[in-house]
């Protein structure tokens, strides 16, 4: 895949990333709003911060798509960091915030559920992601 | 000091930056030194923080003995802990601050028998200037609903008790003394090591005296006010172990594994309901070593133990156990906290009423059945009682008792029509013959109205607590065409029950009455304008405790014609007040005119007042020491 071609993946996943994840916090602006008690009582404290994770990371990631876009063309030559970084950013965009999300949806108190372990995985890949990008933005 | 370190932070920042891109390496190093200095300088110069001088006049906070203390359980149970904070549990007992302290102390002065007490602030400390002008520092706070009760530093960590208590609903200050129902004339000026010796057992967690005795007490606990681990015992094993995820969620998903903390919930109904009796409940140790033992220790009870391993309560059967010959050297000691029949009389004790229960017996129903800690949504009603959601009403008995469900079923057990305040199963069973915190409470012993109870006990009972207006003759007939129960002898036909107990009964039964005047459905049964001549009548009663519910009640709606409206009567006020406020209720009454008539409550045919007779039952009036222990 060309350069071109990560470009223009990374750059309409990001923006339609974006769309998701704008809608997911105009949601949860809306459960402010309603006051709903599964939402905002003590006893759901655990959810508010999962959700309000899951919404902020899936956001920023978004960001870091379309950054990522726009750096791949002073990047040329770099296909072996795309072929690994591109998937990793794009599975972190996934497994990040969509473990906060489901980790929300069913609570142990102040223990989130068990889509919290997608959290981790996700980390790891962002940080691949990363250190990928960075190591090829360091070639001379 | 923010903004010290924030330069100091950009300083380092300059450090690093300059040692990785400036343009020689000698430039570099001679940058990255100059900003580490400057930066190292900087924070070497900032304030260090100044550590607070150990606490030597009050009791301490020190989380040992395999507890861990609230603070560690909110990250993991933020619900649980978010409901117990609502809770007057937690604020049992607090270090005074003004977070804590609701009294008045703008420089308040107040008098005590002839001693000058004054009450000062300055910024965040409370202080109280003794008679003998001794300043001495509020240190601590008890109770945070009702009333509210200050202890000053005394010796050590001993306290004293201010011998003023603040009236949370009324914002006014009483004697300590008028807030309960004690007999008039005792003055208590300090009380010096009452917090040490007894309130520490449960108005904080894991408490204990620190000493064989007063003198030199090392007085601590793990929390100041009830905390989660009073109910959920000694946690911090458990808070270790579930720092560990793994630990965690084999919990959540595997309910069954081996729990490492109590939940009162999951004990049988006996265990579950001794973690509330621990406190709730009159109790003895076994023995002397025990109390010693406390002393040193605290208790060695433990949620999920036997309480009875380490105290008895305080039952008829128990009376003869040995170490309550020691007890009873008190002669007192029973009739200040129980009826004549063992029926507990006091509020906070409610354990002994539950065990004596029928129900209890059936050894599913605990205090857990109607009264529960965590709710979904901690509000200020649960916080009253704490109750489950429909335990206010006939749903707390329904849950066992479904033969009563349904309007038909209800009204031929009860013999009133199925919506009315007679057909609600705690009006009947748990009538209010408790007395605590200014009022009348209801009694945590089920049992059913019996006149013969209250011929022998002088307890009141339900039928002629809400029919105020009737004798306990026409109880007794009534509970015996009605529900085949023996009428006994002695059940007085001509004159209400009310009427006698208000006028003739001793302190603990005025008060009852008095409450029960203000009761919303017993005022609607039995009318309220005969009332205004009693109620005035308790507004010169000797006993603090009961002028007030009497002024009280006769403050509430349409009572007495409106006798009492715009009155200023002070409850603590001097006896010529008293009579005088007395005079006027009845001049205001007398005025009015519009009295039914109906001989039991002293109203004649006539319209005309039986004062005569008032004067008789008055003259009856059983002046016996009342002091309840509550």
């Amino acid at each position: 895949m060309t350069s071109e071609a990560v470009a223009k993946r990374h750059l309409r996943f990001g923006w339609w990333s974006l769309c998701v994840f704008a809608t997911i916090g105009l949601a949860l602006e809306i459960l402010h709003g309603l006051k709903l008690g599964w939402y905002l009582e003590a006893a759901y404290e655990t959810r508010r911060l999962m959700w309000t994770l899951g919404h902020a990371h899936g956001t920023l990631l978004a960001l870091v798509h379309i950054l990522y876009a726009m750096t791949l063309s002073s990047l040329e030559g770099s296909g072996r960091a795309h072929r690994w970084a591109s998937p990793a950013l794009i599975a972190s965009s996934f497994l990040l915030p969509g473990g906060f999300l489901l980790g929300g949806v069913f609570i142990y108190d102040g223990d989130p559920g068990l889509g919290i372990v997608l959290v981790p995985v996700g980390a790891a890949a962002f940080v691949l992601a990363t250190a990928v990008i960075a190591a090829a933005c360091s070639k001379r | 000091m923010t903004v010290e370190a924030a330069l100091a932070g950009a300083l380092v920042i300059i450090a690093v930056y300059g040692a990785l891109y400036a343009s020689s390496l000698p430039l570099r190093v001679a940058v990255a030194l100059a900003a580490g200095c400057l930066g190292s300088a900087l924070v070497y110069a900032l304030p260090t923080p100044v550590s607070s001088p150990p606490v030597v006049n009050r009791p301490i906070e020190v989380v040992e003995d395999g507890y861990a203390s609230s603070a560690r359980c909110v990250s993991c149970h933020p619900a649980n802990v978010s409901s117990w904070e609502a809770s007057y549990h937690r604020t049992m007992t607090r270090i005074a601050s003004p977070a804590s302290v609701l009294g008045d102390f703008e420089d308040v002065r107040l008098d005590l028998d002839g001693a000058d007490y004054r009450l000062v602030r300055d910024g965040d400390s409370f202080a109280v200037v003794l008679p003998d002008q001794d300043r001495r520092e509020i240190v601590m706070t008890t109770g945070s609903h009702r009333m509210q009760v200050y202890w000053f530093e005394d010796s050590g960590r001993v306290t004293g008790q201010l011998p003023f208590v603040w009236l949370i609903p009324e914002a006014r200050w009483i004697p300590r003394n008028a807030a309960f129902l004690r007999p008039p004339g005792l003055t208590h000026h300090s009380e010096a090591g009452r917090w040490n010796e007894t309130c520490v057992r449960c108005h904080s967690t894991h408490g204990r005296l620190g000493g064989r005795s007063l003198a030199g007490a090392e007085t601590r606990a793990v929390e100041l006010g009830i905390a989660c681990e009073a109910c959920h015992g000694p946690s911090d094993a458990h808070a270790v172990s579930m720092r560990n995820p793994v630990s965690r969620y084999r919990e959540h998903v595997s309910p069954g594994a081996p729990a490492t903390t109590v939940n009162p919930e999951k004990l049988d109904a006996a265990r579950s309901s001794q973690v509330c009796g621990q406190c709730h409940g009159i109790s003895v140790f076994h023995d002397q070593q025990g109390a010693d033992s406390w002393a040193m220790n605290g208790f060695q009870f433990k949620p999920g133990d036997d309480l009875e391993n380490e105290r008895f309560p305080v039952t008829p059967e128990n009376l003869s156990r040995p170490i309550m010959a020691s007890v009873l050297r008190d002669p007192f000691y029973l009739e200040d906290r129980f009826w004549s029949d063992g029926v507990v009389r006091v509020s906070g004790r409610e354990y002994n009423g539950l065990i004596a229960s029928p129900c209890y017996r059936g050894e599913a129903f605990s205090c857990g059945s109607c009264h529960e800690m965590h709710p979904a949504r901690a509000d200020a009603e649960w916080a009253d009682d704490q109750l489950l959601p429909g335990a206010r009403g006939d749903q707390a008995c329904l849950g066992c008792h479904e033969d009563f469900a349904g309007d038909d079923a209800v009204s031929a057990h009860t013999r009133h029509d199925a919506d009315s305040t007679g057909s609600r199963c705690q009006n009947c069973h748990m009538p209010y013959t408790t007395y605590g915190l200014l009022k009348a409470i209801r009694s945590h012993t089920i049992e059913s109205p019996s006149v013969a109870n209250s011929v022998e006990t002088g307890r009141p009972n339900a039928c002629n607590l809400c029919h105020l207006d009737r004798s306990l003759a026409w109880a007794a007939e009534a509970l015996e065409r009605r529900h085949q129960v023996a009428a006994p002898r002695g059940a007085s036909g001509d004159v209400a029950a009310s009427v006698q107990w208000a006028l003739e009964g001793d302190a603990g039964q005025r008060a009852l009455i008095a409450w029960s005047m203000g009761w919303e459905p017993a005022r609607d049964v039995s009318g309220t304008d005969w009332m205004t001549p009693i109620l005035g009548q308790l507004l010169d009663d000797p006993y603090d405790a009961v002028r007030f519910i009497a002024f009280e009640s006769l403050s509430r709606g349409e009572t007495g014609v409106g006798a009492a409206d715009g009155m200023d009567y002070d409850f603590v006020g001097s006896r010529v007040h008293r009579a005088r406020a007395k005079r006027e209720v009845w001049d205001r009454w007398s005025a009015s005119g519009s009295t039914a008539p109906n001989g039991a409550v002293l109203v004649l045919d006539d319209g005309s007042y039986d004062w005569p007779r008032f004067r008789r039952l008055l003259a009856n009036r059983n002046e016996r020491r009342v002091s309840l222990q509550e």
